[in-house]
């Protein structure tokens, strides 16, 4: 397993466009991926999921990565938070 | 045995101009970042659900729409460019998360003329974030009638 700890930078927090890409960018990947903050946890695959989340700027979360390419969907997705200001 | 594919499409969310999405002022979008789709220049404030299914998220800030289809399909509708910015204010919800809709329900009433006001494009990504449940893609272009004409025809993958 790999896990991605992050703290929200965008002011406006996980809203529907990063929640869109961070979505994306996980299902290209087999392994299972889930997102995980202090209370909640949602599929990193599906975009209500995410959205729901509602995490806002400052928040901390990580990301779990399980499977046989979560080596790769974990660049991938570090590459995306970074890359999308998230 | 014949397996026919079925057809399904997308109604506008609203009336207005469909234009690529690559043309989107939003980067995200235009680079498909969310998935694939059509973007939407509204001419008026009346948004209505581009497909039947469920309400599977409203944004805190109430503009953005996830639909997930009866085929089980996810959808974005992002009523405006960098919206989220005002946190409900021109934004009015017909809808709550966990409602079940049909195409061409009421889905939100915009006040298109504050967003204007306010700076912002009234540009509106209809997107499909599940393109890998879906072939045959067709984004359809021009002006459109709001839950009435298609903007996308797509079948859904078994």
């Amino acid at each position: 397993m790999k896990t991605i700890k992050h703290i929200v930078k965008d002011p406006n927090g996980i809203h529907a466009r990063p929640a869109g890409v961070l979505v994306n960018t996980a299902k290209k990947f087999s392994s299972d991926i889930t997102i995980h903050s202090d209370d909640k946890k949602g599929d990193c695959k599906r975009i209500f999921s995410v959205m729901g989340m509602s995490l806002k700027c400052g928040d901390s979360f990580r990301i779990e990565i399980v499977g046989d390419d979560e080596d790769a969907a974990e660049y991938a997705i570090k590459e995306a938070l970074t890359s999308s200001g998230i | 045995m014949f397996k026919k594919k079925k057809t399904l499409s997308l109604l506008a969310p609203a009336t207005g101009k469909v234009i690529p999405l690559e043309n989107s002022e939003d980067q995200a979008f235009a680079e498909k970042l969310v998935g694939d789709g059509i973007a939407l220049m509204p001419v008026e404030g009346d948004f209505r659900c581009p497909a039947s299914g469920r309400i599977a998220g409203v944004a805190e800030a109430l503009h953005a729409y996830s639909i997930e289809t009866e085929e089980g399909i996810d959808l974005l509708v992002h009523i405006g460019i960098d919206t989220v910015e005002l946190m409900g204010e021109g934004y009015r919800p017909a809808v709550r998360s966990g409602d079940m809709v049909k195409a061409g329900d009421p889905l939100c009433t915009v006040d298109l003329e504050l967003l204007k006001r306010r700076g912002y494009s009234l540009c509106t990504p209809v997107v499909i974030c599940d393109m890998e449940k879906v072939s045959d893609f067709t984004p359809l272009y021009g002006d459109v009638i709001g839950g009435a004409d298609a903007v996308i025809e797509y079948s859904p993958l078994k």
